[in-house]
């Protein structure tokens, strides 16, 4: 029984790092290195969380918020690729943008609950409970990877992110593929950030999502940019999440503050070693110009 | 023969330089038409403004004498306006058709436009595996894929930016075949190059660039050898690679000692396969090979920015293997990188960085700080025909032949040199850029430094070199003085 | 097709004090967008205006803001460091935790060193803390590549929650608040007048890395590498390990701005330690360009920000997170400065017709 409880756990705290960890590997598939996701997950679980509260609808809550989270996203993508802007500096403001007004807004809600028509229609297995956003959410990680992998548009998103010089001379419209990519991160983004606030932890605190967004970006990264290795990736660092919380419960005798360092951690060990093997292997395809600012008059540039 | 394209006073401003001031020029269908002119004259600043890579401040571009506007590559290529770098525009890690796919605009998984395509590419006779990956070609595969490009695009106005500067003997020939092909089919052809010669080998029309303005367009048939290199740089001076005969025999001292080297490229291949090679002091010692046989990883692994796998190198008789670039500079060696941009300079930093870069120790004092007289560097910049006014200004601003000058300046000037290697030092250099590089050399030489030079330009290592080796697939498979050399034979081993 | 075309194009360096005065209008800027927010939090813009200006600048809130001024700067100059030679370390948040609770460890290990070899340790303690830390990242990035953006954004919760185990565990000293012991007074940095000694730190760590940045050869290197690989081979850096000394002298500020806070403000270790000083101090650096020289007069800004909210907090209740958002939108019109001092955006009409032909 117990068992089930942890594996359910598992399966929803995976479900929201998948969703985010799917739409930050579209992104850095096309080049863009977007911090910004901390903001705007805040932002989703925020307007999901508002939304489920004031209309009762969950279908409304989950739509309001992957839109909220694409429109802020758009900020990340004017400042990256149309005013060529440093990424790391563009994602880390509009992250503090997202995440400060995210908590600023939400103090009203803290401590409201949810109303008790917010409830997802569950399958139930034998005790193991599958929502629809849990299938929705492997479900999505198929369908990007045919759309990388089998489209036009998933060769031109690959090839922006690996070299947009040579994309931008073959005639591909690097400005649309990244506004492309970014709507879906937005997007998938959102719908992860509702699923955190109103099934994972049905409930609104101050500083509840912060540190998810960013560990997607990570999860992206050592997943090596692959849809279906990201399905992997998402549930390790779930497990250990849930590690955290079922250790103590069990009476093994670590401190909780301590085990909540542990998917960072495992994040960073992880992220390590699979960049070491790449290097070894000298890998190519993928997103070499990570994070590079494309500004097609221009040799070189410094630091913007 | 009508026009395909007209420009009309096209001025293009970069924060240094004003590339183009008040540019006419048109082409029509059915010709091949020059575009000339010294480094930084603006040629490609032109092409590029008219394959829509940059947008110009002002003036206009008619097609068919319909007035358009080019703001990207790809409303170029909605215009029918086809361009072939000089460099391959291709993706490493895709196929040749996935390739060719996308710059069609179409789903490289598209199992019906392969068929179609490699009946095209048959039609023209041209042999290319279309299921290898981009980075298991060699150079001149590479050029074939990106001709085979231009001529899948179907176009009406044909670009190609320095085609023949990089490649070798055998691929200039079918470039430039391709593009008499192309103008007997009535498309409208533009191309840059910085040989002259070739220029009265198949251009109808010449326009001669210089520092932005147009001087002049004239019929081939019409202008003088002469008249184009005095239009060129403002001034006419002999080539004088002939004259620059051995001048000093080679003394018995072998400065350079290279035994049964192996180095990989990059991408972990093994590129240069058990070399073995010495040059002595006084002596011009030419690589030469088809394109992308190995002599870049060679010079590499020389100068010590390439590990080697196995081999050793012994410089002044000192075992110099495991030591890194800045160490054997200390020795009196300089080298001269191939890859210009991103290995010979810093491209953000200024002119005055790029110059102490390599020599940090000497600019440093006992604690650690830096400190360099300006007076030096600008005496530096006037010996290689630089303004002294560069020095602020960052690398990235200068064009191709400028950033050589900085380099040759760095490397060369105002140190006391044994020994140079120079990968493809003339690559893509004007006529006076060139002589500027050879005078360099055959003076250095005449003071008894040796030089290492790789290139595929047969010319070159024929004027300059006093003896040839001739590398192959990473294999050196000849060796002999330049008064020996069959030319014939060597120009039959770089065709292979 | 729209009938718009807008072209983008770089422009020649601007002026000096053009620069100045664009920048200062995005500041302005920054602040005019918050009125409609604080508006929406039902307080009156106004109000929040004038506690904007006396919860920082007025006389009695000048120490306050020297207070936060200082781990704003060295934060600051921290990323200064790592930027410059295109390492992203933008975890200061987390050495400056570890700094601090280094130093706490240290002092509670030799309570009775006198002061003034104390106060070094301080700095020392601190610096070395931290500079380790982020070696850590340095050196996974330098041996195996891991994007340093990424893991120093994770380091930084790892210390969290680090800081939250002492307080909660083992350092815990009270009953009521997860607080842990205090520093040993001698340990303390003491006030001048109404104003923080650790200024005269400040001070000395700008000029130490103003000389380094500007001065020395390892500045030049430093933006050496941040041209990328290639050439760094062939200037024959040892690329590593320029690395690894980058991360640890950019670790080494962050973590002397914790051990240094501790000392002179917080004197004792709790969950709410980190201030996020580490996100102003980036947002800083980009204000100043990435010049040391420059860096206390941007940090200053920072510094208001945090000492007007405390001020508004108590007064207007406006919430904690607002400064975020602040700075999120400070940081935005900052790079757009950076955009418009760099390129020139030009907007023509042209005729339908002069558009490309569609196949
Ligand atoms: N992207 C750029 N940014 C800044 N300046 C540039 C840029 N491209 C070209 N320039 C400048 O414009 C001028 C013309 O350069 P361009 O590349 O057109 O010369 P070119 O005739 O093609 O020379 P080369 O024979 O060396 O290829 C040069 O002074 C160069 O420094
Ligand atoms: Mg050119």
């Amino acid at each position: 029984m117990r068992l089930l409880i942890i594996v359910n756990d598992v399966l929803e705290r995976a479900t929201v790092y998948l969703l985010a960890t799917e739409g930050s590997l579209i992104v850095q598939r096309a080049g863009l290195l977007n911090l910004g996701i901390e903001g705007f997950f805040a932002i989703a679980a925020l307007v999901a969380y508002a939304v489920a509260v004031y209309t009762g609808n969950v279908l409304l809550a989950f739509v309001a918020a992957a839109a909220a989270a694409l429109a802020f996203n758009m900020i990340f993508t004017v400042l990256t690729v149309h005013l060529r802007l440093n990424h790391i500096v563009s994602g880390l403001a509009v992250s503090m943008l997202g995440v400060g007004l995210s908590y600023t807004f939400g103090t009203s809600l803290v401590g409201v609950p949810l109303p008790s028509t917010i409830s997802l229609p569950v399958i139930n297995i034998s005790g193991l409970e599958l929502d629809p956003v849990v299938l929705f959410s492997i479900a999505i990680a198929v369908l990007l990877w045919y759309l990388l992998y089998r489209t036009k548009l998933g060769y031109q998103i690959r090839i922006v992110g690996e070299n947009p010089h040579v994309a931008d001379r073959l005639g591909v419209p690097i400005d649309k593929v990244r506004y492309l990519a970014t709507a879906i991160e937005g997007a998938l983004v959102g719908l992860g950030a509702a699923y955190y606030s109103l099934v994972v932890i049905p409930e609104w605190s101050t500083g509840v999502t912060l540190g998810k967004g960013w560990l997607a970006i990570a999860l992206a990264m050592f997943s090596l940019w692959h849809p279906i290795y990201a399905i992997g990736g998402s549930y390790l660092i779930a497990c250990s999440d849930s590690l955290a919380r079922v250790l103590p419960l069990l009476g093994v005798p670590v401190s909780p503050y301590l085990l909540y360092a542990l998917p960072y951690v495992l994040t960073i060990v992880a992220l390590s070693v699979v960049s070491y093997i790449e290097i070894k292997k000298k890998r190519l395809g993928i997103p070499t110009a990570l994070a590079k600012v494309y500004s097609r008059e221009e040799r070189a540039r410094k630091y913007t | 023969m009508s026009l395909a394209l007209e420009l009309r006073g096209i001025v293009k401003k970069f924060p240094h330089a004003l590339a183009l001031d008040n540019v006419d020029f048109d082409l029509r269908y059915g010709e091949i038409h020059a575009l000339l002119g010294e480094n930084g004259a603006g040629k490609t600043t032109l092409v590029n403004i008219i394959s829509g890579v940059y947008s110009a401040d002002s003036g206009e571009i008619r097609v068919d004498g319909r007035r358009v506007i080019i703001s990207s590559p790809r409303d170029a290529q909605r215009l029918g306006i086809v361009s072939v770098s000089q460099h391959p525009i291709l993706v490493d890690s895709l196929t040749v058709f996935e390739n060719l796919a996308l710059a069609l605009d179409r789903n490289p998984q598209d199992r019906t436009f392969m068929r179609e395509v490699s009946n095209t590419i048959s039609r023209f006779g041209i042999k290319i595996d279309l299921k290898k990956r981009i980075w298991q070609l060699s150079a001149s595969e590479k050029a074939r894929v990106e001709i085979v490009k231009a001529l899948l695009r179907d176009g009406k106005i044909y670009v190609f930016d320095e085609p023949t500067s990089l490649v070798g003997l055998k691929e200039r020939v079918t470039v430039l075949r391709i593009m008499r092909q192309l103008r007997d089919l009535g498309k409208a052809v533009l191309f840059i190059t910085h040989r002259v010669d070739e220029v009265y080998e198949i251009a109808d029309r010449v326009t001669v660039l210089r520092r932005g303005r147009k001087i002049f367009t004239k019929k081939v048939e019409e202008v003088s050898k002469r008249d184009l290199l005095e239009a060129m740089f403002g001034r006419y001076s002999e080539q004088s690679i002939a004259s620059t005969s051995r001048i000093s025999k080679p003394s018995d001292s072998v400065i350079l000692k290279v035994e049964n080297l192996s180095v990989k490229d990059d991408i972990g291949r093994l590129r240069v396969k058990d070399v073995s090679l010495s040059v002595h002091s006084g002596e011009i010692v030419g690589v030469i090979g088809p394109a992308d046989s190995g002599q870049r990883e060679l010079m590499e692994a020389i100068a010590r920015v390439r590990k080697v796998e196995r081999g050793r190198i012994i410089m002044f008789g000192k075992d110099v293997t495991k030591l890194k670039s800045n160490d054997i500079r200390r020795l009196g060696v300089a080298y001269i990188p191939d890859d210009r941009l991103n290995m010979g300079c810093a491209l953000s930093l200024s002119v005055r960085e790029n110059l102490v870069m390599r020599d940090l120790d000497k600019y440093t004092t006992r604690l650690g700080l830096y400190k360099y007289d300006n007076a030096s560097l600008c005496s530096l910049l006037t010996k290689v025909g630089l303004r002294e006014d560069l020095l602020d200004v960052p690398c990235a601003d200068l064009s191709g032949g400028m950033i050589q000058r900085v380099i040759l300046a760095r490397e060369i000037l105002g140190r006391d040199i044994k020994l140079i290697l120079a990968s493809y030092p003339t690559q893509g250099l004007d006529h006076e850029t060139t002589k500027l590089i050879y005078d360099t050399f055959t003076s250095l030489k005449g003071c008894g430094c040796g030089i290492l030079l790789a290139t595929e330009d047969v010319d070159e290592v024929l004027k300059l070199c006093d003896r040839i080796l001739v590398m192959v697939n990473g294999r050196t498979i000849y060796e002999a003085d330049r008064d020996s050399v069959d030319v014939e034979e060597l120009k039959e081993m770089l065709t292979y | 097709m729209s009938p718009l075309k807008i072209t983008v194009k770089r422009r020649e360096r601007l002026p000096r004090k053009l620069k100045a005065l664009y920048t200062a209008v995005a500041i302005l800027v920054s602040f005019l967008i918050a009125a409609p927010i604080v508006a929406v939090l039902g307080i009156d813009p106004l109000m929040f205006y004038k506690y904007l200006i006396v919860g920082s600048f007025a006389p009695y809130s000048i120490p306050l803001t020297i207070i936060n001024l200082i781990p704003v700067t060295l934060c600051c100059i921290s990323a200064i460091i790592s930027f410059r030679a295109g390492l992203w370390n933008i975890g200061q948040d987390g050495q400056y935790v570890i700094g601090a609770i280094f130093l706490l460890w240290i002092a509670s290990l030799m309570p009775s060193v006198p002061p003034p070899l104390s106060y070094i340790l301080v700095v020392l303690a601190g610096g070395l803390a931290g500079g380790l830390w982020c070696l850590i990242c340095g050196v996974l990035r330098a041996y195996t590549e891991a994007n340093e953006a990424v893991t120093t954004l994770m380091m930084l919760y790892v210390a969290s929650s680090i800081l939250n185990y002492l307080c909660y565990g083992p350092w815990r000293s009270s009953v009521g608040f997860p607080e842990t012991f205090p520093l040993p007074q001698s340990y303390q940095l003491p006030n001048i007048g109404p104003i923080t000694s650790g200024i005269i730190a400040l001070a000395v760590l700008i000029f130490i890395a103003w000389i380094i940045l500007e001065k020395t050869r390892l500045g030049l290197e430093m933006s050496i590498l941040a041209e990328g690989s290639r050439v760094v081979d062939y200037v024959g850096i040892r690329y590593r390990r320029l690395i690894c000394l980058v991360m640890f002298l950019s670790g080494f500020y962050a973590g002397v701005a914790g051990s240094l806070y501790l000392s002179y403000s917080a004197k004792f270790l709790q969950p709410g330690f980190i201030a996020y000083y580490g996100f102003s101090g980036v947002i800083a650096a980009w204000l100043c360009e990435l010049r040391v020289e420059y860096s206390v007069l941007a940090s200053l800004l920072l510094a208001a920000l945090y000492s007007s909210s405390y001020t508004m907090q108590a007064t207007l209740s406006i919430p904690s997170y607002m400064v975020d958002a602040l700075e999120g939108l400070l940081l935005i019109c900052i790079l757009l400065v950076h955009f418009f001092t760099r390129y020139r955006v030009e907007i023509r009409f042209i005729s339908t017709a002069e558009k490309g032909d569609r196949k």
